[in-house]
């Protein structure tokens, strides 16, 4: 029987099972393969999109029907809200039913509470605004009422599938808006669809080989704990970047 | 005294005689009416009864095809209904999405019922479709044509398929060979890495990969 060190020292509702030597090496061993990439062949590099994924491989296809990804708290968010340079988000409003939300009452509310949004789409404009905006701007997230989320895929399209922007259900009516928002903005989003196998952006090429590792470390954490039968369930865990192989991180058997 | 008696007699005798005159008069009466309603000779002959020929047409299957979307079997019984009464209607459906084939059945209770309905709805445009409708006659019937057009139809659920099918229990012999897998595929990775050229050791496999049985069957025993 071979089993990993468990490192002791990290506070977990859970012992960790995670190496954070496996994922130095293979941290390591990705920039090290990125950088002799990015020397040889010099216009490939322009279509990597600078992120670095963790593949996650569940023993059992969970049985969650929910289109709202797990979030997953970073140390070092993917982003970076408080740049110079904000990035653009999105958020769909309700203008349909009685409790509605004008497009300048919610303008207002985002202005006074410094609430980090560029865009405001009523749904009822949503197919004309959003193909406007689109050929503008490039929206890094979502935002959408919580009781629309049930008919937006079909006003989205299948191209909001592919390329995995499906809106962050936020409660618009409750809550602080602000809270919910800078939550998703620093967490890692784990969508669990109906099969085993998951994506997840943990960090991204620009950031140190430290963070990097501290992020992927926490990103594994969170979802072994979030995963529904929790760490049992977890099979494998690959690290690896767009059109890199993927190195086995944590595998197990049992 | 004598001549008073005689007289009260006469009177007495009178009286009979009105009597028995006016009982007798409807008496002669009666064979009149009767003349007339029955004759002794001759009269009107009484006309056989007709009887009709029995019905050949039997059949009362109709088949519709180019259904349009939208018009399945409520909104067919309800539209054919207003020709006689329906028995059954039945609408060809994919088997794993539910969607319908755009053609189906329908039997009617009186098979001049469906002669009128076939002629009045055939080339009928509906929604756009052209409604084909004609009469299948019985022995053209399959045996099958009804099967499972009563139940409401349910698509095939592949992902809870899958999902039952991966989480199930293994059985000792199944479970070793799934760890078999697992460790091959480990090292067929460790070398497909090995040649892509980048340095990195993999880690090694948590868990046991010797086969323990998580639950006795006795039916590996035979």
């Amino acid at each position: 029987m071979s089993t990993t060190t468990t490192t002791a020292a990290l506070p977990q509702r859970h012992q960790s099972k995670v190496d954070p030597q496996n994922v130095n090496r293979a941290v390591k061993s990705l920039l090290k393969w990125w950088d002799s990439k990015s020397k040889t062949e010099n216009s490939e590099s322009l279509e990597n999109d600078g992120f670095v994924y963790l593949i996650v491989t569940l023993k059992r296809i969970p049985q969650l029907d929910r289109t709202n990804p797990l979030m997953i708290p970073l140390p070092h968010p993917l982003i970076d809200l408080v740049a110079e340079d904000p990035p653009e988000l999105c958020l769909i409003i309700d203008d349909k039913h009685k409790n509605k939300i004008t497009k300048e009452a919610a303008l207002k509310k985002i202005e006074a509470e410094k609430i980090p949004i560029t865009t405001v789409i009523k749904v009822s404009k949503l197919k004309s605004d959003l193909r406007k905006l689109e050929e503008e701007k490039r929206f890094e997230l979502y935002f959408a009422e919580r009781r629309l989320m049930p008919m937006l895929p079909k006003l989205l399209g299948k191209e909001f599938v592919k390329k995995n922007k499906t809106p962050i259900a936020i409660n618009l009516r409750h809550g602080s808006w602000k809270e919910q928002i800078e939550k998703a903005c620093e967490s890692a989003l784990f969508f669990v669809g109906t099969g085993t196998c998951s994506v997840v952006k943990v960090a991204k090429l620009s950031m140190g080989r430290n963070e990097i590792a501290e992020n992927v470390v926490a990103a594994m954490n969170g979802i072994g704990d979030l995963v529904p039968g929790r760490w049992k369930n977890v099979k494998l865990f690959h690290l690896k970047l767009l059109e890199s192989l993927a190195l086995p991180v944590y595998q197990s058997v049992a | 005294m004598g001549a008073k008696a005689k007289k009260a007699l006469k009177k007495n005798m009178k009286k009979v005689a009105a009597s028995a005159s006016s009982s007798q008069l409807p008496l002669p009466q009666n064979p009149k009416p009767s003349a007339d309603f029955l004759p002794l000779e001759g009269g009107p002959a009484r006309k056989a009864p007709v009887t009709t020929p029995p019905l050949q047409n039997k059949a009362t299957v109709l088949y519709i095809g180019r259904i349009p979307h939208g018009f399945y079997e409520t909104e067919i019984e309800a539209f054919f209904s207003q020709f006689g009464t329906v028995k059954r209607v039945r609408v060809a459906r994919n088997k794993k999405t539910g969607k319908s084939k755009h053609f189906g059945f329908i039997q009617f209770e009186d098979p001049e019922v469906a002669e009128i309905a076939a002629g009045a709805m055939n080339d009928y445009l509906l929604m756009e479709h052209m409604l084909k409708v004609h009469v299948i006659e019985p022995e053209n019937v399959k045996p099958n044509l009804w099967r499972g057009f009563k139940c409401n139809f349910k698509p095939v659920d592949s992902v809870q398929i899958e999902r039952r099918q991966l989480n199930k229990e293994r059985t000792l012999e199944e479970h070793r060979k799934m760890l078999q897998k697992i460790v091959k595929k480990d090292q067929k990775r460790r070398k497909r890495i090995e040649a892509a050229g980048i340095e990195y050791e993999c880690p090694e496999l948590v868990g046991n990969t010797q086969p323990v049985p998580k639950r006795i069957k006795f039916s590996e025993e035979d």
